[in-house]
Parts: structure tokens; C-alpha cells; sequence
């Protein structure tokens, strides 16, 4: 095999040129052809079957957004509790006498201690906060190699994901998307992909590289499917892929 | 049937929900995707497979060709990945040489023995060398077509074919010389 083909690299044999152009013409055997049009017919037939049904994706995304908005309802809901509560057991304090209680209500702010946290103030805080510009997205670090053939059967991991939050992603996320596992990585990186809201981000691989896989559902039902490199930020998305898989 | 619609037209309209118009697009170049299926796969049943495989592909994919190319180059390119996902997958390449009955031979006898050594010979090439030399020295495609279905550059194409066609020269000096290989391509397919 030593050498194979390296001596005539520029002179190709003609000879062997004019074998292959005089091979005798190929044609599809009829029961080839039959059957390849039964298949079609087959595919035709499966095409027809339902009414518009969606695809299971899409109906893994109106999940995911009804549970994201349910998650966010129930977090809105426990700050607002947390602050009221909050009020409640400040205005104990100072109704029953107790120094001690007072104090500690005291404690965060010693120089206002007649002043207690509005509800608003108290939703600053809460834990939503620490995604707040992408309150309908889901986040998940799998870790999935995804590769644009096989993309769709591999999304179905991330889709029955239950995803976490983004402080959450920091702590397991590799170290080359670490940039993209802080709020303001991030937000430069959606704005530059120009999709502040995604439904579901996973910080994967694609390709064998470290990269961003950003789902968002489109208004003509489909769902898009966005890759960038991990040194997506100010200086441009760096999209490694955009795919759209249809309903 | 649409015989006045381009194969790009036939493509949206089956996009579109037309029932025929996929179907009818395939008739129109089976016998040109059967014929690299065939000979770049090198038996009739896997060249069957293959091309019934990326056809269906090619069938729920239509509605992602952009028209950067041909749709024939689309669709040949589908075809190429689809032997070569076969061809992988069985990491074999074919043992025997293409069936006589096959193929739409001259006459003669001697045309007949030719084709089939030239295709035991052609069988023992790696896949990209051979699916290289199928398209450009065999169908009679361009280089610069054939670049564009096997997805890569002009030069890789020439240079596939090139390396090919030497190693070509020398199988069908080594079968010719000893003509009891020329059926039994299994010994030196074990080379590859």
C-alpha cells in the first residue's frame, strides 16, 4: 500500500479514465423502483394521517413554559409572604416590648428601624431575582454533545429536564461556558444572539465544543434552535448553528 | 404529473402538500442515484437500502433545501451520505463485484468481463476515492458538482480521483494478471 497512487498524482492513467467512462449504463431495476416508490407512497400516507397535531417538542415546550410561569407565580407568591411576614414580626416585635426581637429586626439596617422592607423591596431580593431578565427560561447543564443530524432525538433530554436555576448552572457548569453562567455573561450573550427570552438554555457541547444551546418557540409554531460558542457575549453571538425544527 | 415543473418547483409543491410531486421528482433521476448507490456501494441490496433510506430522508427534509444548489445535487448528496452511513456501518466494502444482471451490459462478452473487473477493482477503493471516481469519471459529473455533493473542496475531489484512478490501474493489473481474483475480490478486499 506504501506509496499508493503518489506517482501518478498528476499524471492520471487515461487508460483506466477511458475503462471507467466506458462502464455500461446503470438502471434501476423495476422492483427497485416499485418499491421505493411504495415507500414514498408509505410516507405520503403518514404525512396525511393526523390533523395538525403538534409535534411532541412543541408540546414539551408549552409544558416547560407553563411550569416556568407556575415556578415563577410560586416564587413571586413566597417573597411577598416572606415580606409580609417579615412586616408582621417587625410589628410584633415592637407591639409585645421585646428588645431582643427588635434587635434583630433591627440588625440589617441599625439606622432605621422604624422602616420595615416594602413587598416591592422584598421581590428585589428574592431568589427569582437571580434570573430576572429571562423569567420564562429553564436552565440546564447536561452536558449533551449535540450534533446538528442527530439534534432532535438528543433535545428530548433537555426537554424532560426539570431544569435549575442559574446560580445553580454557576456551581456545576465547565469552566469554558463559566462566563455565560453569570447574569450579566449572560444577558450580553442573549442580546447579542438577539433572543432575551428563551425558553430553555442548556450549557452542552456541539460538535465536541463547549457552546450555548438556546431553544425559543416561534409564533409559526416551530421550534428554534440556536448554538453559540462560549465566547458569546459583547463582541458578537458567535453562532455556531441556528436550526429549526418544525411542528 | 407536472412535466412542465423544474425540479425546484416539484420540491415546493411537495413542501406544500402535493402527494405526487416527491414521487414524480424521484422518477425523473432514479436512475442516476440508483447508479451511484450501486456503484459506490457495490451490491444491489445495500444500494437499495441506502437509497430507499435517504430518499424518506430526503422526503421529511424538503422543506430544509435553500436552493444554494441544484435540487439533483441535494439530492445526490443525501444519497452519498446515506452509502456512506451503509457503508460504516457495515465496515465492509463489497465482497463480491456488482451482479452482471445488474447492469445494462453490451453484448459482448468481453465488455462484460471488462465491467466487472473494473468494478471488482473499483470495490476495493476507500469509500471517498471511489464515491469521487463514481461521480466525476463514471456519471460525468463536474468536478465542481461532485465537489458540492460530496461536500468538499474541488481539489479534494481531483485529488480523491487522482489517487484513485492509480490505485485502480494497479488492482486491475494484479487481477488481470491472475484472472481467478477477478471473482474472488474477497482476498484482497481484507487490504483495506
Amino acid at each position: 500500500m506504501a506509496g499508493r497512487g503518489d506517482m501518478h498524482e498528476t499524471n492520471p492513467d487515461d487508460d483506466v479514465q477511458a475503462q471507467l467512462r466506458a462502464l455500461p449504463p446503470v438502471e434501476m431495476p423495476p422492483a427497485i423502483a416499485a418499491r421505493l416508490q411504495d415507500a414514498l407512497r408509505a410516507e405520503v400516507q403518514n404525512r396525511r394521517v393526523p390533523a395538525p397535531r403538534p409535534a411532541p417538542h412543541r408540546v414539551q415546550l408549552r409544558q416547560l413554559r407553563r411550569r416556568t410561569k407556575v415556578g415563577l407565580a410560586l416564587t413571586l407568591l413566597a417573597a411577598i409572604f416572606v415580606a409580609g411576614v417579615g412586616v408582621v414580626g417587625i410589628i410584633n416585635a415592637f407591639d409585645s416590648g421585646d428588645e431582643g426581637t427588635v434587635q434583630s429586626a433591627k440588625e440589617p439596617t441599625d439606622s432605621s428601624v422604624a422602616e420595615p422592607r416594602s413587598s416591592q423591596d422584598a421581590l428585589k431580593d428574592a431568589p427569582q431575582n437571580e434570573a430576572a431578565p429571562k423569567e420564562s427560561a429553564l436552565f440546564a447543564v447536561t452536558g449533551v454533545d449535540y450534533q446538528r443530524e442527530t439534534l432532535n432525538s438528543q433535545l428530548d433530554s433537555l426537554l424532560n429536564s426539570s431544569g435549575i436555576t442559574l446560580n445553580e448552572v454557576a456551581a456545576r457548569v465547565p469552566a469554558e461556558l463559566s462566563g455565560l453562567a453569570s447574569q450579566p455573561g449572560l444577558d450580553q450573550c442573549l442580546a447579542a444572539v438577539g433572543d432575551p427570552a428563551p425558553i430553555m438554555i442548556d450549557f452542552a457541547r456541539y460538535g465536541g465544543q463547549p457552546a450555548l444551546v438556546l431553544l425559543s418557540d416561534l409564533p409559526s409554531g416551530e421550534i428554534q434552535v440556536r448554538v453559540t460558542a462560549a465566547n458569546c457575549g459583547a463582541d458578537g453571538p458567535n453562532l455556531l448553528d441556528t436550526i429549526v425544527i418544525p411542528s | 404529473m407536472h412535466p412542465h415543473i423544474d425540479d425546484a418547483g416539484l420540491l415546493a409543491a411537495h413542501v406544500n402538500g402535493d402527494p405526487h410531486a416527491f414521487g414524480e421528482l424521484v422518477q425523473r433521476h432514479q436512475n442516476r442515484l440508483w447508479a451511484v448507490a450501486l456503484r459506490t456501494l457495490g451490491n444491489t441490496e445495500d444500494a437499495a437500502d441506502a437509497l430507499q433510506e435517504a430518499l424518506i430522508s430526503a422526503f421529511r427534509r424538503a422543506h430544509t433545501f435553500r436552493g444554494e444548489a441544484a435540487v439533483t445535487t441535494w439530492l445526490h448528496r443525501i444519497v452519498v451520505n446515506a452509502c456512506l452511513d451503509r457503508a460504516r456501518r457495515a465496515n465492509a466494502r463489497p465482497t463480491v463485484p456488482l451482479p452482471e444482471t445488474d447492469i445494462a451490459t453490451r453484448d459482448t462478452a468481453d465488455a462484460q468481463d471488462t465491467a466487472t473487473v473494473v468494478h471488482a477493482a473499483l470495490a476495493q477503493l476507500p469509500f471517498e476515492q471511489r464515491a469521487a471516481i463514481v461521480l466525476v469519471d463514471i456519471e460525468g459529473y463536474p468536478v465542481a458538482e461532485a465537489a458540492l455533493i460530496l461536500d468538499t473542496a474541488i481539489g479534494t475531489v481531483k485529488s480523491r480521483c487522482a489517487r484513485g484512478r492509480a490505485r485502480l490501474a494497479e488492482i486491475l493489473v494484479e487481477l488481470r494478471g491472475n484472472p481467478t481474483d477477478s471473482a474472488g475480490v474477497t482476498q484482497v478486499n481484507g487490504d483495506l
